[in-house]
């Protein structure tokens, strides 16, 4: 199943690779990307956890 | 489905905390008669996390039975939007046939007993369900004996809560609905800890939103137990001084003393107040089958769990979840937490099951969103993670944030929050 954005500029994790999905979150955690939530978000999670959960998310079968 | 739903809109949400919703293919009652059985007790934002996950991430090896009372989940997020008259209760429901497609056995009707040693849970029906691991996802009761006036149903019946989404929501609308022009609402908010720390003063807006609206001449009071507003306390100040001035009236400090349901009256220490339609939220604790069990161990009130697992720590082999948790330092009680604590319980559970090791060291995210009008929203979010010292969830130091103000650029956000996380809960 193809999932996509629910909302316009909402992310689309799901269809990323873990490269891009981590990247993404670290861009969000330091500023280079602006955000309202994410940064917020973001800075709770070290290098390690954000590779952790974009792996998971790239593991799961669409 | 009640709610319409185009397939692939799936929303996505937060980064970490594993929201996103696999599409894992569990089979439906594919569980052999030998599999482990775990019952869930409530289907809310905590106890259909859990029953969903658990069937995903134990690739559909564990026989998941959920009880709930209701024929369909309300969402309590939201559903102050139906008190303002921007959405319906149709909009705010959704079916539960998501979780019985992988594979959840449902069973509608009220648990009313434990048996822990020989790990039974018994229905209203007369049927009785063996468990490996309970769940209990209970929700919040009111403490009605706290108010004498409001102590038999008939009272109550006069007063709506609407803190419990569904047919109260609708009550509490339509005695707005019916209130003349020239009226005063008037709201009390108890002492914390209770649901939703926001959503009192959420409500207060959309009142005040439906009024300036359609009732020009009319008034909001809130009267809060506590000395102040008890979250995004300057964005809700801001509202109410500002876009809402002339409206909305806040008096802290306000202890409630009893309600008198016939003449629509709030007595507090030093004053009554009267009006034309109350709202009482009454005083919270855990729903009563934990606190029958005994395993509401903090103040007789709420059920301290161990953070890695949330089993009970009175009570082997039964887990709690959500709003009936003594809660960790700055948790707030959400529906969105809800759904954190049904995740890292059931990855808990799978692994106790199956024989792996529990995640040490789980971090769980907040985020909420109040509609302070139908088109303006503010967030809050924070990140917990467990503390290995303390054995408790500890706020990530640096993480979490508010809006710097109510904007329109975050409804689409807010939007997507909410579809995101019916998915993830209910599939």
């Amino acid at each position: 199943m193809a999932i996509a954005v629910a909302a316009p500029r909402f992310p689309n994790s799901l269809v990323w690779t873990r490269r891009r999905s981590s990247l993404r979150v670290k861009e969000f955690r330091d500023g280079r990307r602006p955000s309202t939530i994410m940064q917020q978000l973001a800075n709770g999670y070290t290098d390690a956890q954000i590779e952790a959960a974009a792996s998971y998310l790239a593991a799961q079968k669409r | 489905m009640a709610r319409v739903e185009s397939p692939g809109r799936r929303g996505v949400l937060v980064a970490g905390a594993a929201l996103f919703a696999s599409t894992l293919d569990a089979r439906a009652n594919g569980a052999p008669a030998t599999a482990p059985k775990v019952v869930v007790v409530g289907g809310g934002y905590g106890g259909a996390t859990a029953a969903r996950y658990l069937r995903l991430w134990s690739g559909g090896t564990i026989a998941v039975t959920l009880i709930e009372r209701e024929l369909a989940f309300v969402s309590c997020p939201l559903s102050n939007l139906v008190i303002g008259g921007s959405r319906q209760l149709a909009d705010i429901t959704i079916a539960y046939d998501g979780l019985e497609k992988l594979g959840v056995r449902r069973i509608r009707g009220d648990a009313v007993g434990i048996d822990p040693s020989a790990r039974i849970v018994r229905l209203a029906q007369g049927e009785s369900l063996p468990y490996d691991r309970l769940i209990l996802a209970p929700g919040v009761d009111f403490i009605y004996d706290r108010i004498p006036g409001l102590g038999s149903p008939a009272a109550q019946a006069l007063v709506p809560h609407a803190w419990k989404a569904g047919s109260q929501t609708v009550a509490l609308r339509a005695r707005l609905e019916a209130m003349r022009d020239g009226g005063v609402f008037a709201m009390h908010v108890p002492r914390a800890p209770y649901r939703c720390p926001p959503a009192p003063y959420e409500r207060a807006c959309q009142v005040a939103s439906y009024f300036a609206r359609h009732k020009p001449k009319s008034k909001v009071i809130i009267l809060d137990a506590n000395e102040e507003v008890q979250s995004k306390k300057a964005l809700f100040l801001a509202a109410w001084s500002g876009r809402y001035n002339g409206y909305v009236e806040y008096r802290p400090n306000s202890e409630l003393v009893d309600v008198d349901p016939a003449s629509l009256t709030i007595k507090l220490d030093f004053e009554d107040v009267s009006a034309d339609v109350i709202n009482v939220i009454p005083p919270q604790r855990a729903g009563s089958i934990a606190r029958q069990l005994g395993i509401a161990n903090a103040n007789g009130s709420f059920c301290e769990v161990d953070f890695l697992s949330y089993e009970s720590t009175a009570q082997k082999n039964i887990h709690v979840l959500g709003d009936a948790i003594q809660v960790a330092p700055l948790m707030p009680k959400s529906g969105h937490m809800a759904n954190q604590h049904g995740k890292v319980c059931a990855a808990a559970v799978v692994a106790l099951l199956l024989g792996k090791e529990i995640n040490p060291s789980p971090v769980i995210a907040n985020a909420c969103y109040s509609y302070i009008s139908d088109g303006e929203v503010a967030h809050i979010a924070s990140v917990h993670a467990y503390d290995r010292a303390q054995r408790t969830m500890l706020v990530v130091p640096g993480s979490g944030g508010l809006s710097p103000a109510a904007n329109a650029a975050e409804l689409a956000y807010a939007e997507a929050w909410a579809r995101s996380i019916w998915f993830d809960t209910l599939g």
